[in-house]
């Protein structure tokens, strides 16, 4: 319709085309689901889609329409079930809600706030964008480019000790920052710890695949970032496989 | 982006403040118009022109740059509402956009296939 609408006729006009992407790898990371019904390690969060972690269903890989549109779909109706049972407690004695809860959020947020200067949201996710979107770092990615990018990320983090908006939207957007930074410092830590190329982990520097980096990367922390692995069904029938593979070939 | 808000065909029901995903509107309670207060922030997902009951929004197909628009223009050319039309929503339109959308269901294919 847009083209339609512009006057174009795609099947016989010549019109731009761009690359349009947010700049994360999706369904190859996401919040670590942590029970069938789609819940995280924190109680009551429940994690569907795009934002939550795929590697069960694709590997390594981010699958295609089918398996994202199926992803979508089942992740959606489990996660909305089990945040409605999660709710439905809420009621009851010891349920979530009589629960005697504070807020321990800071990044983005008043309570996190160190100095009088407002936060530039507009800057920051400039700043953001600017190693996170350009295809020299995120895709064609090495370890000496992505490990730049992470220091001037990790560098970044001071920006967010300042004062936020009092408007809706300005609550929304420094918090939206500082889950934008958050989440490409995570990404690009878990690329420099993956010392191989496998589905869509690539280092330009490990071109090959790494049997015994057939492991899950487990990131946790914001201010520090604590890397694990967490082991995969079959891992080591593959590393098996692949010394024999050599063991022929010598 | 949204690019008009039609102050003569607008009456003011705020389901476009209420439908834009990202917040572009605000509502001017003593003018009873929505404004478009954040345009920076259109993704040109064109729901507001769904949602509009008085045909009184258009949103260029542009999601880049700004567009000039001319609402007598759009009127005359008939764009005003011409994609709530187009996928049904509009009242006294005979069918809707997946009534006559012919592309076939993988069932479809699966039984074609079967056949063969």
């Amino acid at each position: 319709m847009p083209l339609e609408r512009a006057g174009i006729d795609p099947f016989k006009d010549k019109f731009p085309l761009t690359l349009r992407y947010e700049g994360t790898m999706r369904g190859t990371g996401g919040l670590r689901l942590a029970g069938e019904d789609c819940r995280t390690t924190v109680a009551g969060l429940y994690a569907a889609g795009d934002a939550a972690s795929r590697e069960r269903v694709m590997g390594a890989v981010s699958g295609g329409g089918a398996y994202n549109a199926s992803w979508a779909i089942c992740s959606g109706c489990w996660s909305g079930r089990g945040a409605a049972r999660h709710a439905l407690g809420a009621g009851k004695s010891g349920g979530p809600d009589r629960r005697a809860l504070k807020p321990v959020g800071r990044h983005g947020l008043e309570a996190g706030r160190e100095t009088d200067a407002p936060i530039d949201t507009t800057a920051l996710v400039g700043d953001i964008q600017r190693d996170v979107l350009p295809l020299n770092i995120n895709f064609y990615r090495s370890e000496s480019g992505v490990a730049g990018a992470l220091g001037r990320l990790d560098a970044l983090r001071e920006a967010l000790g300042g004062s936020v908006p009092g408007t809706v939207q300005g609550r929304v957007r420094a918090r939206e920052a500082a889950g934008m930074l958050t989440v490409a410092r995570w990404m690009y830590t878990a690329a420099l710890a993956r010392k191989e190329t496998r589905g869509l982990a690539a280092l330009t520097e490990y071109p090959a695949l790494d049997p015994r980096q057939t492991h899950r990367l487990i990131l946790s922390g914001i201010d520090g970032i604590a890397v694990g692995t967490e082991r995969v069904p079959h891992a080591e029938e593959l590393g098996r496989a692949d010394g024999q593979a050599k063991g022929e070939a010598s | 982006m949204i690019e008009l808000v039609s102050a003569e065909r607008c009456i003011g029901c705020k389901l476009c403040v209420k439908a834009c995903p990202t917040n572009v509107f605000d509502m001017d309670e003593a003018a009873k118009l929505p404004v478009i207060a954040r345009l920076e922030d259109c993704q040109t997902c064109f729901m507001c022109e769904a949602y509009c009951p008085a045909d009184a929004l258009y949103v260029a197909p542009q999601a880049e740059a700004r567009a000039e628009v001319d609402e007598i223009a759009l009127a005359a050319a008939g764009m005003l509402g011409s994609w709530r039309r187009e996928i049904g929503w509009s009242k006294g339109t005979d069918s809707t956009m997946a009534e006559r959308d012919t592309t076939p269901f993988f069932e479809t294919f699966t039984e074609r296939y079967r056949q063969a």
